[in-house]
């Protein structure tokens, strides 16, 4: 009964270069495992610097990356196992919204061309007039209006309401999750809190869960409720968001968070930049050990804790 | 009072929607002056030539069949004044100067025109492949076109006409076409490499889309001015190397074209004997059918990207 939503095991991505597999090959991602719920609906942050496996993490549940070896179940279905039917079901109930919000839409049509295939596709409404309302009832709750919007060119509109647009679109079609990619960092920072509320509505109102993806530890201390650490592919702090921002155990997490700039204080600039975070994981290591630091917190523990 | 509140909104949804499709599909993209003239200028030529072949009289364009050193109507030269029997003149062995663009223009365009063609099937076949396929596939087809891209056309064509001396339409054409490919490959790789991972073509798949409705219906819109505006470029490119070679006095005799014109004019010294009619109008012609074929680029690109049109 108490199937959970989504279930990542002993997830890992290794891209190889070339014939000679062994020498080149990147570990984008590895022995990641997660669970998310479902109900009550949870916003989930995987958090970490660039390169450190998010994008292809979500690549991976959004099914357009095959994993070297690891599962993901989907409430208890095998998602690589899926038949077509199976994945056009799935493509339903988990939708993504994208970091780039200018790129989401084809130049060829208007905005209103992403909720006409949605329909065509999906047949959720039986005339034009359930279409329209269904358009405007999701347009309604990211504070936009059809007429406005709909006729336009995606050159013509600017980041936020493209972005808000997407939200709409990913809402109309009811899914039980939703993928959001970085969505607010190529934003401008006054329209951020916006769609990061519109996502915790989303969340209360209407049981849609959330995975994260994001570099920025104080939105996702805004609105996530757990919160996975990855760095270099491995997961290396995970639990409740709130208890490992105040309490970080890590060292990469303490630096990460040392380094969020708060509007408080001058800015001194004597953050290192250390070079083994610019290289690529090119080993398989074997599966993070994690320890229970405090209840709802674990954390890969080392030498100099 | 609730219920108009509704009833308003709706109508101007209804509005918006049927603005978008307005804008869609029948003003906005394709109603570019630029493409509309140059369509239209070239339309009208090929149209024009088409028909003088069926009205005029096409012996005229053999030598000695008209009066020699005749100029055009209104104009004198050495006491021969120009009759509507040749309207445009003639040149110096008899030859009629519009028979000669009647015959010759749908020559040297039709002859572009199918090297062009070709080229730009290979360059579908090696660009789609290159693109979708990656690896080795990609590598080979990449080092091919950018080496054989760097080859001056004009160098290998002297050198082929020296050993086959008539050259028909079609092996000129394919001939030609052996420099038409590189650019549509270059062209179409790049564009497919970059949509394949592009987000709208992730996102129709989240909407549910098969592969069929994203490469018709996401990527095809995007490429189909990329790919007539290629054609049109490639066809420019094959009559400018076409004419080069003939002026050069190379390429069939046999049948009359515009270049070779140009090449008779230049040897019988038509600048020094004041006979301007004779380079002058192909020339013209020549300016005109370029201006045309590069209009149509310009503005068929300015379809493609948006961001090019005016706001």
């Amino acid at each position: 009964m108490d199937q959970p939503l989504l279930e990542i095991n002993d997830l890992t991505k290794i891209f190889g270069k070339g014939l000679d597999q062994q020498k080149s090959q990147v570990v984008a991602l590895q022995h990641f495992s997660a669970e998310i719920a479902g109900t009550p609906a949870k916003i989930v942050t995987i958090a970490g610097e660039s390169g450190s496996g998010k994008s292809t993490l979500a690549n991976s549940i959004l099914g357009f990356m095959k994993c070297t070896f690891g599962t993901i179940h989907f409430k208890g279905q095998d998602v690589s196992k899926f038949t077509k039917e199976e994945i056009f079901r799935y493509r339903r109930e988990v939708q993504a919204v994208f970091q780039d919000p200018y790129s989401v839409y084809n130049p060829f049509y208007c905005v209103g061309h992403i909720f006409d295939i949605a329909f065509n596709n999906f047949h959720l409404a039986s005339n034009d007039q359930d279409r329209r309302d269904l358009t405007e009832e999701a347009l309604n709750l990211v504070g936009l209006k059809g007429e406005e919007v709909l006729s336009k060119y995606p050159h013509q509109l600017s980041g936020g309401q493209l972005q808000r647009l997407m939200i709409a679109r990913a809402y109309m079609l009811k899914p039980s999750l939703i993928i959001a990619d970085e969505p607010v960092s190529m934003i401008d920072v006054s329209l951020r809190a916006m769609i990061l509320e519109i996502m915790v509505k989303l969340k209360k109102e209407y049981g849609i869960s959330f995975i994260y993806i994001t570099h920025d530890f104080s939105t996702a201390y805004q609105i996530s409720d757990e919160m996975y650490l990855l760095y270099h592919g491995m997961t290396v702090e995970k639990g409740d968001t709130v208890k490992i921002i105040n309490n970080p155990q890590h060292p990469y997490t303490k630096k990460l968070i040392a380094s969020i700039p708060t509007i408080e204080e001058k800015w001194e600039g004597n953050i290192e930049i250390s070079d083994t975070s610019v290289s690529a994981q090119s080993e398989l290591l074997p599966p993070p050990l994690f320890t229970e630091v405090e209840p709802l917190h674990w954390a890969v523990l080392t030498e100099s804790n | 009072m609730k219920s108009r509140v509704v009833d308003r909104n709706s109508s101007k949804s209804e509005i918006a929607e049927k603005e978008c499709r307005k804008k869609t599909f029948k003003s906005s993209p394709w109603k570019n002056p630029k493409l509309i003239i140059g369509a239209t200028v070239l339309c009208v030529l090929v149209f024009c030539t088409l028909i003088g072949q069926f009205i005029w009289d096409k012996t005229l364009v053999n030598v000695g069949s008209s009066p020699l050193n005749l100029p055009p109507v209104g104009f004198e030269y050495r006491k021969q004044i120009g009759t509507w029997a040749h309207p445009l003149g003639t040149d110096n062995s008899g030859r009629d100067l519009l028979t000669l663009i009647l015959v010759g223009l749908p020559h040297s365009l039709g002859i572009g025109f199918v090297a062009a063609s070709i080229g730009l099937v290979i360059g579908i076949l090696f660009g789609f492949s290159a693109g979708y396929l990656g690896g080795r596939v990609d590598d080979v087809i990449r080092l091919l076109s950018d080496t054989t891209m760097n080859i001056p056309a004009l160098l290998i064509l002297i050198i082929v006409q020296s050993v086959i001396p008539n050259a028909d339409f079609f092996v000129m054409a394919l001939l030609l076409s052996l420099f038409a490919w590189q650019s549509p490959t270059r062209v179409l790789r790049a564009q497919i490499l970059s949509m394949k991972h592009s987000d709208y073509v992730k996102l129709a798949q989240l909407s549910g889309a098969s592969d069929n409705e994203i490469m018709f219906k996401e990527i095809m819109p995007n490429l189909l001015p990329f790919l007539i505006a290629q054609l049109t470029a490639g066809t420019s490119y094959s009559v400018l190397v076409l004419v080069g070679v003939e002026v050069l006095g190379l390429g069939s005799q046999s049948k009359p074209s515009l270049g070779i014109t140009l090449n008779n004019a230049i040897n019988s010294s038509a600048i020094l004997r004041g006979m301007w009619w004779w380079w002058g109008i192909p020339t013209i012609i020549l300016i005109v059918v370029f201006m045309s074929l590069l209009l149509i680029s310009v503005g068929l690109d300015e379809v493609s990207n948006p961001r090019l049109r005016n706001q």
